[in-house]
């Protein structure tokens, strides 16, 4: 019921707030996806429902924002447990001088299992007298997906830190922070970490490199690494991305911590007793205005238990070609592999998208895989989908689609969807913001204004 | 050629001669079934210019000293009192491309603290603003890039932008993973364990390998 009372209250302040005559941009995007299908536990149809929505009070006194962010869930079937969200941030950008802040606050409930609240607040002190901007931040972490009230992990967690950035870097970026992450009272690291990033456009290979280092005090060991760099091999026709990385979260070494709460990632702990390395390549070619080529490979590198390496493969290739070069046309044929301890995988994904029609999206995908387990499980999955859609109104999309799968839960899984879309903007006391509406609708870039809140996990 | 193969072959055919005979496709008379006269992505900035006011911009203007000739060439005169008139005439006499707004709004040494920076403030159009960096693997490099300078990605985007990949999370989109990838996770997720916990925590596997008893 309180959910309806929260979608009720915030239209009665947007009607008040159009009242009265003020300047400000209001924008609201609320999407729905809908599905009907059988249920994968149970067989039964069930069709769950999700309402996200997105509302924005920009540009207030002050410079003052206000962005709230909810998803509601309902399952007309068998009762699937599934989390909601609500989530808003206060942010006043600079009014206060030399002051950015923001103030959040996200809350997930998880029904009768229990529910997860998270706050979090982020201050940043900046002026062109110095050449350096302090940040501070503090409060929990943010879940996207249901914790289901933590069997196994507490959800009593804090991370506070700081920042300090160097605001005279030119086309680049340098800044030295700290971390603290806490979790059910115990501190599980405290990380110095290095950000800096550059692009030299003027170089030759015009190249952007970026990294990253993140030293834990707290279990002296370094828990992360990253190196990169995007360069453009042939200008205007061949660009390549590079990285390589590291990770080490377990902090002592290759000792399992067999209390989960004191793994700074135990998801990771399931799978590795080491670090990790990373490298990975990207290059994407342009055969021609409306063809490109890509292709990426990745090799990963770690202990699964004392003594035994493994190495891990990931990679692909494709086309992608724009029919026209004009956008209104998309077809993507790629390939993909895998292969590690876990099995082999090899698979292709064919994805067609068609605009040529005024108001009409038509597209459709198909994926097979082929993959073999170490479990001596060997199957070929396929999935495919077949979706209309229609500009009903500025702002309004729908868009029905049928999926088709076949795998080894399902013979057949056939599926009924309907997805809806309706993103709407005003500009209170200006010029309104003309096309600004629909342009989210049908996945053209959105015209948003503002900023972010706090750390996330 | 087993079944899944071959309507795998079916449907790709057919998909793929539709790309291809676009021109053949019937374009009919009908006011319900027109084709787009227009890219779908336009490539112009220029809606960006609409949005400025004077109004809005009299009081920095008089505190910094901004001048009407800093913004607009001056080889002639608009001489009406009639803003109808004026607006337009004066839009058309402004300095050519982004310059004059840029002077305050993003140029690293001559911004104002008080102008807001984000390209929104102005542009609705933001395709041809995608950088380079976007244009491979941007999917791999953008964590680091907005760990390390998350105000760049904030002049474009706003924090719904993110929500849209990394909290709308249900069983309906195929956002991160595709449908197949409940089957393949285990090898993705053996072969490459650090990307899984960037988005998932423990309790995501134990939830669903607990009900169905599957093998690790």
């Amino acid at each position: 019921m309180w959910r309806w009372r929260t979608i009720v209250l915030a239209w009665g302040a947007l009607t008040a707030l159009h009242a009265r005559a003020f300047a400000a941009d209001l924008q609201a995007t609320v999407k729905v996806p809908a599905q009907v299908r059988d249920g994968y536990y149970t067989d039964e149809a069930e069709a769950p429902i999700y309402i996200y929505t997105d509302l924005g009070l920009n540009r207030l006194r002050h410079g003052l924002n206000f962005e709230t962010y909810f998803r509601l869930y309902e399952n007309f079937g068998p009762n699937e447990g599934d989390a909601q969200f609500y989530s808003g941030v206060l942010r006043l950008p600079y009014g206060i001088p030399y002051t950015n802040a923001s103030l959040g606050r996200q809350f997930l409930s998880e029904g009768p299992r229990g529910a997860n609240l998270a706050d979090s607040g982020r201050l940043t002190f900046d002026t062109s007298a110095l050449p350096v901007s302090l940040t501070a931040f503090g409060g929990a972490p943010r879940y996207f997906e249901p914790t289901f009230s933590s069997p196994s992990i507490s959800q009593d967690e804090q991370m506070f830190g700081a920042r300090m950035n160097l605001t005279n870097v030119t086309r680049g970026y340098a800044n030295l922070g700290y971390l603290q992450y806490i979790r059910d009272g115990e501190t599980l690291s405290e990380l110095v970490q290095l950000n800096a990033g550059r692009s030299y456009p003027d170089a030759p290979l015009r190249p952007n490199v970026y990294g990253y280092v993140s030293y834990d005090a707290d279990n002296a060991n370094l828990y992360m690494a990253q190196l990169g760099t995007q360069l453009a091999l042939v200008p205007q026709k061949l660009l390549g991305s590079f990285d390589a990385g590291y990770y080490d979260p377990q902090g002592t070494g290759t000792r399992y911590r067999l209390d989960p709460n004191l793994a700074q990632d135990p998801l990771f702990q399931q799978l590795s007793i080491s670090d990790e390395l990373r490298f990975r390549g990207s290059l994407r070619y342009l055969l021609s205005k409306s063809v490109s080529a890509f292709a990426n490979l990745g090799y990963m590198r770690y202990e699964v238990s004392e003594g035994v390496q493994d190495n891990g493969y990931l990679g692909g290739a494709g086309l992608h070609w724009l029919p026209g070069g004009d956008g209104l046309e998309s077809v993507r044929l790629e390939y993909y592999t895998a292969d590690s301890r876990g099995g082999i995988l090899n698979g292709a994904r064919f994805y067609y998208d068609n605009w040529v029609y005024d108001r009409i999206h038509f597209r459709t995908k198909v994926d097979v895989a082929y993959y073999e387990k170490i479990t001596n499980q060997e199957a070929t999955a396929v999935a495919t989908l077949l979706g209309l859609g229609y500009d009903l109104l500025p702002g309004l999309y729908c868009e029905a689609y049928m999926e088709g799968n076949r795998n080894e839960r399902f013979d057949a899984d056939i599926r009924f969807g309907l997805w809806i879309v309706y993103d709407w903007s005003h500009r209170f006391g200006q010029k309104s913001a003309p096309g600004a509406a629909s342009a989210a609708s049908t996945g053209e870039p959105a015209a948003p204004a503002g900023a972010a809140t706090g750390e996330d996990a | 050629m087993t079944s899944p193969a071959r309507a795998l072959a079916l449907v790709a055919a057919c998909a793929l001669a539709l790309a291809a005979c676009r021109q053949l496709m019937p374009l009919p008379q009908n006011r319900y079934l027109q084709p787009r006269t227009t890219q779908r992505v336009s490539m112009s900035t220029a809606d960006a210019r609409q949005y400025f006011d004077h109004g809005q911009h009299a009081k920095p203007f008089g505190v910094t000293g901004v001048e009407c000739i800093d913004c607009h060439r001056f080889d002639f005169v608009i001489d009406s009192g009639d803003p109808k008139i004026a607006e337009p005439l004066s839009a058309h006499a402004m300095v050519d491309g982004s310059a004059a707004c840029h002077f305050c709004h993003v140029d690293d040494a001559t911004r104002m603290q008080a102008a807001p920076a984000p390209c929104t403030t102005c542009h609705t159009n933001l395709a041809p603003l995608v950088p380079e960096n976007h244009q491979v693997a941007w999917l791999d490099v953008h964590a680091a890039e907005a760990r390390g300078n998350p105000v760049q990605c904030e002049s474009c985007h706003r924090q719904s932008f993110c929500i849209a990949c990394h909290e709308q999370r249900d069983t309906i989109q195929l956002i991160a993973h595709e449908r197949n990838f409940l089957f393949l996770h285990g090898i993705e997720a053996r072969a490459d364990p650090m990307q899984c916990s960037a988005c998932h925590r423990e309790d995501f596997c134990i939830n669903c390998h607990l009900r169905e008893a599957v093998d690790p």
